[in-house]
């Protein structure tokens, strides 16, 4: 068999819903694809972790501090099982770090933007991870089985995230006006990277990741599922949604909204956000800081790699 | 409980609770910046147990006090704590939104300190076991199940810095060098303490822990020939360092000052809304 016939019949395969497991034989672009999928994955739950991390000292009471702390040491535990996936498929953590802090790889839209207040926690915790879930969900049913079965567990966690966003924010509208406004306020800062959270409305027939089943649903879908279980929610608890065009149009059976600014979105995901640079130039001097220990304890690996 | 008895057993139970939260909080800071992903997980558990026993403590001083655990832990005046100095200082690097970050972060001295003060914690909370207070009692026998766990990994950090590389074990040393006035520190008692001792409230004053700490960890130095700044002469331990003491009367650092500041940030919107 040629190497195109056996790319044909991995394609066939597929097609046909067969999972393809770590050992398994793949086409070269197949194994490119994954490794900057699920790596990208992966640098978005370290990265998220940032913007999160400087509300841990900040929360307002213990039982939210040690809710905050353990959201975010979830998210950190998330980022280390993508990581062995990527380790698995050929990529070396040291490498997948210094591509990271280098800008040569991405993470998500999302963690490229500043916080400032406390509604910011509330309001990631419960639309951003929400958002997330909606994306994960349709990754467990991966082409790649272990990226599948790595997303039923992080899809497990993440629900506990989404309640415990959602007390936040529910807790803060129902509290004074001043508390209130913490989460309005939030939630206007990020309506506009949520709706770009699921990227542009790709047609799925030029997704080459949706070709090789490493995702299942197309883009615009996953939004259409974030609006419909998300706004109704929102707009319940009192808080407006900063989108005039926004609604229901019920003979298409889809929601309309204001189209996002896409240029906007590829700007924020190669380094040009808000908080890219500082975001990235924070990761490396925690790296830099540390590279002495991981020296003491990998040895010539280390060095090596 | 009498007036004297129950203001000196609010203040202990204040001055432990006071020293889990500060290192819990410094320790959680870990979270997404430590050396290696699978440290950030267990820095960020070991901080959320000590947060847990802080809450366990604030909650039996609110009993006392008559006070809500979440208003002793965040919105006492800022000399109202009663931490032990060694324990508020940061050790990661700290964020900032312009990009001026501070660096700083010191993975040595966090180890250090925290191995160290587990290893007096542990003698604390034995002093607590059979307290006259059954809730304390109950409270010390479910901190020294989790401690235990953090003792075996304090250990193992010890042993890698002190071995790993030649790089590790200086900066292990520098960082000892630099904490051991406050580690001494540890062992200022807070007022009213042999009033408790004689109620049968506690085993122990912390001033008598000292002894018994420098038996338990003089070891760890010797195991890997660390620098110990003394030697024991008879039946005493001689040191060269004098304490640093000052933090259970409430006097602290600038580590402090940052700290008490964020940590209060957002409840101090609305104190006494709910959040």
């Amino acid at each position: 068999m040629t190497y195109e016939e056996r790319v044909e019949a991995f394609r066939k395969r597929i097609q046909e819903g067969h999972k393809v497991e770590a050992t398994d034989w793949m086409p070269d672009e197949y194994r490119a694809r994954l490794i900057k999928f699920i790596e990208m994955h992966a640098n978005s739950e370290l990265m998220g972790a940032l913007p999160e991390r400087d509300w841990i000292l900040r929360a307002p009471s213990l039982h939210r501090k040690l809710a905050v702390t353990a959201k975010i040491q979830d998210e950190v535990g998330h980022a280390q099982l993508l990581y062995r996936l990527v380790e698995d498929l050929g990529k070396p953590r040291e490498k997948i770090f210094e591509d990271l802090v280098q800008g040569r790889t991405k993470f998500h839209n999302v963690f490229h933007y500043p916080t400032y207040s406390w509604g910011d926690v509330g309001i990631i915790a419960w639309l951003v991870d929400g958002a997330a879930v909606i994306s994960q969900g349709a990754l467990q049913r991966s082409s790649y089985a272990p990226y599948g079965r790595t997303m039923r567990r992080i899809c497990w966690e993440e629900a506990f995230h989404l309640k415990h966003g959602e007390d936040i924010v529910l807790t803060a509208v129902m509290g004074t006006e001043k508390q209130k406004r913490l989460m309005q306020e939030a939630l206007e800062r990020w309506w506009e990277p949520l709706m770009m959270f699921h990227g542009p409305p790709t047609p799925p027939e030029k997704d080459k990741d949706l070709a090789w089943g490493i995702k299942t649903k197309p883009n615009e879908q996953l939004r259409q599922e974030f609006l419909s279980t998300y706004v109704r929610k929102i707009q319940e608890i009192g808080l407006k949604i900063p989108d005039p065009k926004l609604k229901y149009d019920s003979d298409k059976g889809r929601w309309t909204y204001t189209e996002p600014d896409w240029d906007k979105l590829y700007a924020v995901v190669t380094g040009n956000g808000p908080a890219s640079k500082e975001r990235l130039s924070f990761r490396r001097l925690s790296l830099e800081e540390t590279a002495w220990v991981r020296r003491a304890i990998l040895g010539e690996r280390a060095q090596a790699a | 409980m009498e007036a004297e008895l129950k203001s000196a057993y609010a203040r202990y139970l204040l001055t432990l609770a006071d020293d889990e939260i500060v290192i819990g909080y410094r320790d959680s800071e870990w979270t997404g910046v430590a050396p290696v992903i699978e440290e950030d997980v267990a820095f960020s558990s070991l901080a959320q147990d000590e947060i847990g026993h802080a809450r366990l403590y604030y909650t039996l001083a609110g009993k006392l006090l008559g006070k809500d655990p979440d208003h002793l832990a965040l919105l006492r005046p800022k000399d109202g704590y009663y931490h032990a100095r060694l324990l508020e200082d940061r050790t990661t690097p700290k964020y900032d939104p312009a990009g001026n970050h501070q660096g700083g972060g010191d993975w040595a001295r966090a180890i250090a300190r925290r191995f160290l003060y587990d290893l007096f914690d542990d003698l604390r909370v034995e002093g607590l076991l059979a307290s006259s207070d059954p809730e304390l009692a109950g409270a010390a026998e479910k901190i020294r199940r989790e401690e235990k766990y953090h003792l075996r990994h304090g250990e193992a950090w010890w042993r890698t810095l002190a071995e790993g590389s030649v790089e590790a074990r200086e900066r292990l040393e520098a960082a000892l060098e630099a904490i051991w006035p406050d580690l001494l520190g540890l062992f200022e008692p807070a007022p009213g303490e042999e009033v408790l001792v004689e109620a049968g409230l506690i085993a122990r004053t912390t001033d008598s822990l000292r002894e018994p700490w420098l038996e338990r960890v003089y070891p760890y130095f010797e195991a890997h020939a660390l620098p110990f700044p003394g030697e024991k002469a008879g039946a005493e331990w001689r040191l060269r360092v004098e304490a640093r003491t000052g933090g259970r009367q409430g006097i602290h650092g600038p580590g402090w000052d940052e700290l008490y500041e964020e940590m209060t940030m957002v409840r101090r919107l609305e104190p006494e809304g709910t959040w």
